[in-house]
């Protein structure tokens, strides 16, 4: 399962239950789907999920009001974790 | 005085000013009331008055509050319909109140005509026209009716004493329970509340509570009373953004329920945040611990915090601490607010000594009605005295504060909701896996209290403890839902064979039972 679909899926399962389906761009607080407890579940969640220290500052609609913006910070940081990783290996070398 | 009146006189006295503040929009006091007084003349033409009643299944948007004034202009009374609520308990809440009509945000709207479309009262309003109308339904819409409908509608012709606010709480039996609130009820609540608070118009709050529940709907009340802004935050559900924007729009206070505090200290940069307009916290909703409000203190040096202590049933408010009072009466929740008389009484109904635990009632001008289902007295919640029974067990200290010290029903309070273990427990027992469940409360740093449930399986049952929580999902909202799910072989009983609820905890910690998930 790729990353959209993981998080889709826990949304939609573990997080709420929709009668319609959730798409990509379903904005998860405005739209009531997910109250403010919900939503601070998701973000711990994808913290444990893909083993990524989330900041206080990292907190904002900006990273995690829609699916798509929980997958392109996931995508961010996992990046940002291989060029470390790659940064950390040539000087090793 | 008429709650409409609040809005009419703010609307005289600052007609320019903002009143609302949204992400994208705003509206002053003048506009408010013109546009609520057009909803006021439309629901008149449809016969809609003094003695209907009008729901709102809306999240907090300019569009819900425009109508909610309106809906109360017109004389009828506002039924606040959590949005966060399964489709079956809402179309369980739309039958018992009948509603003439409905605001529904459009979400909501197809929530419900996908699932059960009858449940729909034959008029329907939304913000703008819905994309899809549903049959056999009469649509109108905000933004029609503020570009036809006219803005000089005569006052209603309601009294005081008349119900104004119906707002669905949980009960003990696990259905929600439709407290009804006359307009004396809440302005004496409001207006006591401010005679200790001393807002004027030049206060301001940033919003991050809904507005279906009486926490966010005495936020509205109060700031229509004292002509005082109301900045809407545009991500309560994020921990930054809400300081971000006490920043942003520099109000002067900000009210919540122990969880918003917990997660503003632990998950944010509040403490070494600038708020040099922010004049007082208020703490609702349950008690923050002593180390918490410490800390609290702590990250808003110069802020006054005010505890208090109220429920729906209360209109909401029952007592007050002041800032003053915070750390030298370390948890008290303070002495009754102006009009409001607290009792901690015996089994029997009599008055106790200071210091001896009892449970707390209450009488004024700010007890309710009575319920939408008419059992207020069968169940005991009102006394032959009039005294409301709030379930809540405490005592009084020479002064006359108040500590409360436990519960006399099964509530649990987690994030600020009311969760009666009874709604959780049918939910779980009609599980094909589950013989029987017990729902208690723990403990817990953040919410407060957390749902713990214990599940007796059938034998050979083979089932995951995340399709225990789907299943939870498909009647419940998350805060409702066991943050923790616990296998055990039985459950503790009394002679009769009922749960034994005194024994959970104990059998729970004495057992160790196998956890099958945490939330």
């Amino acid at each position: 399962m790729n990353i959209a679909n993981t998080i889709i899926d826990h949304i939609r399962t573990q997080l709420t239950f929709e009668t319609g389906s959730i798409g990509l761009d379903c904005n998860l607080a405005q739209d009531g789907r997910l109250d403010s407890t919900a939503m601070l579940e998701l973000i711990l969640w994808v913290e444990d999920t893909f083993q990524i220290p989330i900041q206080n500052e990292d907190l904002t609609p900006e990273n995690f009001a829609t699916p798509r913006h929980v997958v392109e910070f996931v995508q961010r940081h996992k990046m940002a974790g291989l060029q470390h990783a790659t940064a950390a290996n040539v000087a090793s070398e | 005085m008429l709650l409409s009146d609040l809005i009419r006189q703010s609307a005289e006295c600052f007609p320019d000013k903002t009143a609302l503040i949204f992400p994208d929009d705003s509206i002053s006091f003048g506009a408010l009331h013109r546009q609520s007084s057009q909803i006021a003349a439309r629901l008149r033409k449809l016969g809609i008055g003094p003695g209907a009643r009008v729901a709102v299944l809306h999240e907090n948007t300019l569009a819900a509050v425009i109508f909610f004034w309106g809906i109360l202009r017109s004389g009828a009374q506002v039924v606040d319909v959590p949005c966060l609520a399964s489709v079956g308990t809402i179309s369980g809440i739309l039958a018992e109140s009948g509603p003439a009509a409905l605001l529904a945000s459009e979400r909501q709207l197809q929530r419900l005509s996908i699932a059960n479309a009858e449940s729909l009262p034959l008029i329907v309003f939304t913000g703008v026209m819905p994309k899809a109308q549903i049959r056999g339904r009469r649509h109108h819409s905000l933004a029609e009716i503020i570009r036809t409908e006219a803005t000089d509608v005569a006052p209603p012709v309601v009294d005081e004493r008349d119900i104004a606010l119906v707002l669905y709480t949980s009960g003990t039996t696990g259905q929600p329970k439709g407290v009804m609130l006359s307009h004396r009820n809440l302005i004496s609540n409001i207006l006591a509340v401010n005679s200790l608070m001393g807002l004027t118009s030049d206060d301001s709050i940033l919003v991050v509570v809904p507005l279906y529940f009486i926490h966010g709907r005495m936020q509205l009340l109060t700031h229509a009373l004292i002509g005082g802004t109301m900045a809407f935050s545009a991500g309560s559900h994020f921990p930054q953004q809400i300081v971000d924007d006490l920043v942003r729009y520099g109000v002067t206070g900000f009210s919540g329920v122990p969880y918003h505090y917990s997660i503003l200290l632990e998950r944010t940069n509040l403490a070494v945040t600038s708020l040099p307009r922010l004049r007082y916290a208020v703490v609702m909703g349950g008690a923050l611990p002593p180390h918490m409000l410490r800390k609290l203190s702590d990250a808003l040096p110069g802020v006054d915090i005010h505890i208090g202590y109220g429920q729906t049933e209360a209109s909401p408010r029952i007592t007050n601490l002041n800032p003053s009072e915070v750390h030298s009466k370390t948890g008290s929740c303070g002495v009754p607010v102006p009009g409001v008389r607290v009792e901690v009484v015996a089994d029997d109904g009599s008055a106790l000594e200071p210091g001896v635990i009892g449970e707390i009632v209450v009488s004024g001008p700010n007890v309710m009605c009575g319920y939408v289902s008419g059992d207020e007295r069968t169940s005991k919640t009102i006394d032959g005295f009039g005294r409301l029974h709030t379930g809540d067990l405490g005592k009084v200290d020479s002064q006359g504060y108040l500590y409360i010290v436990g519960r006399k029903s099964e509530l649990i309070k987690s994030a600020g909701e009311r969760v009666f273990p009874r709604e959780i427990e049918a939910v779980l027992d009609a599980h094909p896996a589950i013989a029987e469940s017990a729902v208690f409360g723990l403990p817990d740093e953040i919410l407060g209290e957390r749902i713990v449930a214990c599940v007796v399986f059938h034998p050979g049952a083979d089932v995951k403890a995340e399709d225990i929580r789907t299943h939870c999902l498909k009647s419940l909202p998350l805060v409702r839902v066991p943050r923790e799910i616990h296998f055990s072989q039985g459950l503790p009983k009394t002679a009769s064979g009922k749960i034994d609820r005194s024994r959970l905890a104990p059998h729970f910690h004495a057992i160790g039972l196998a956890k099958m998930c945490t939330a």
